[in-house]
């Protein structure tokens, strides 16, 4: 092989590899950043239990690119034993749920426009466990509760609702702290 | 005679011996030179990529940018690379859309030296909030704590047009305050109908970033 013809096969060949080296990259990035965000959150948050997430202020432990406006509950689950139930009650002020994977991708999000007689609540189940509650439901009434597969066992939800002044802050919060997360029971 | 012979033979056995230990030498230097290319080139377009924040799915209107998709488990391997890098949760897809503006409406970036008028509508939404942060997502600090503005605390004019003037000195109206160096403007569009649907915006919907004056 001439020397010219040795240089353009290294560089094609290293450019291909480079490629592949890139796309390879990216993909990986999700699964191998430490802390991913529910690393981040474990030390902050316990597995099932609803918490209320420090105020968006400056040089706050809360989240970054947080809306200060928001106030802001964390419950991470993990559905291994049994399905987690998340419950809020809005009282007419904006609130919404958010279901997120450990990387921080959204699998699923509602607001609370979708509450019924005034509470939003949704049942997080695996595959198998849908199939179980499905073979086990009462076949004379109307299933009322909104099931959610998740695509894995773990991962977290968010609860959000708005404080449209600083003042009412403190009502937001108030609002959030009668939210639940946990075990779904029967 | 003899010797001559068998001189002449081993120069013969020795010249493809030579030659095989200078190809296999090349081969092991392009071996080398292409695992070096590969992952040099291949990993700074990654950290490019991901420091860029070059994600695909980008619904931009005027100066504005949100990523509709990042609120799904539809969003492309490059968002999904940023957002986790990024720490940020961003708002799923059924509960609104943010949009970050990180220039002006001329395409200078946005600096805390300067002045800027936020001035116009926003798309319908039932709340929106607008919130300068740093571009690593923190608040900026200052004595009146201000950090944003909500749709209920904007005073509008009587066709709806309201103005948020971001100055590093009081202002009257609406002020935002900021400090020196560059920042971002974020407006997140609570319960809009705009979510994941539509990925075209008329930019009249959006409001403009103008720059008035610098120090």
């Amino acid at each position: 092989m001439n020397p010219l013809a040795r240089i353009a096969f290294v560089a094609t060949a290293g450019l291909m590899l480079a490629g592949i080296v890139h796309l390879g990259s990216v993909l990986a990035i999700p699964r191998l950043t430490k802390p991913n965000a529910d690393d981040r959150l474990a030390p902050l948050v316990p597995l099932h239990t609803m918490t209320l997430m420090p105020r968006a202020e400056p040089g706050s432990a809360g989240l970054p690119f947080a809306d200060p406006a928001a106030a802001i509950a964390v419950c991470r689950f993990d559905l291994s034993a049994r399905p987690v139930r998340v419950e809020a009650t809005p009282g007419g002020a904006f609130m919404s749920f958010a279901f997120y994977t450990p990387t921080g991708g959204v699998f699923y999000a509602l607001t609370d426009r979708s509450a019924t007689r005034g509470k939003l609540e949704v049942v997080l189940v695996t595959q198998a466990q849908l199939e179980e509650l499905q073979a086990n439901d009462p076949e004379d009434e109307p299933v009322s509760e909104l099931r959610l597969v998740a695509p894995g066992r773990t991962g977290f939800v968010t609860v959000r609702t708005l404080a449209m002044e600083p003042g009412l802050l403190e009502d937001a919060e108030a609002r959030l702290r009668t939210a639940r997360c946990g075990d779904a029971g029967g | 005679m003899t010797t001559r012979r068998l001189r002449a033979q081993e120069t013969r056995q020795a010249e493809p011996g030579r030659a095989a230990r200078r190809w296999r030498l090349g081969a092991l230097l392009a071996t080398v030179a292409i695992l070096a290319i590969g992952a040099g080139v291949g990993l700074a377009g990654t950290w490019v990529a991901v420091e860029r924040g070059a994600g695909f799915g980008a619904v931009r209107v005027g100066p504005w940018t949100a990523f509709p998709r990042n609120g799904s488990l539809e969003a492309d391997p490059y968002s999904r690379a940023i957002v986790a890098k990024s720490g940020g949760l961003p708002l799923g897809l059924g509960e609104g859309l943010s949009f970050t503006a990180s220039r002006d409406s001329e395409g200078r970036p946005l600096i805390g030296s300067c002045t800027y008028r936020v001035v116009g509508r926003v798309p319908q939404t039932r709340f929106w909030t607008l919130t300068l942060e740093t571009p690593g997502g923190a608040l900026v600090p200052n004595p009146a704590r201000r950090y944003g503005f909500t749709s209920a605390e904007i005073v509008r004019d009587g066709r709806g047009v309201f103005t948020v003037t971001v100055a590093p000195d009081v202002q009257p109206g609406n002020w935002l305050p900021v400090r020196e160096g560059r920042f971002e403007l974020v407006m997140r569009l609570y319960d809009t109908p705009l979510s994941g649907t539509s990925t075209v915006i008329d930019p009249g919907r959006m409001p403009q970033i103008l720059q008035d004056r610098c120090r």
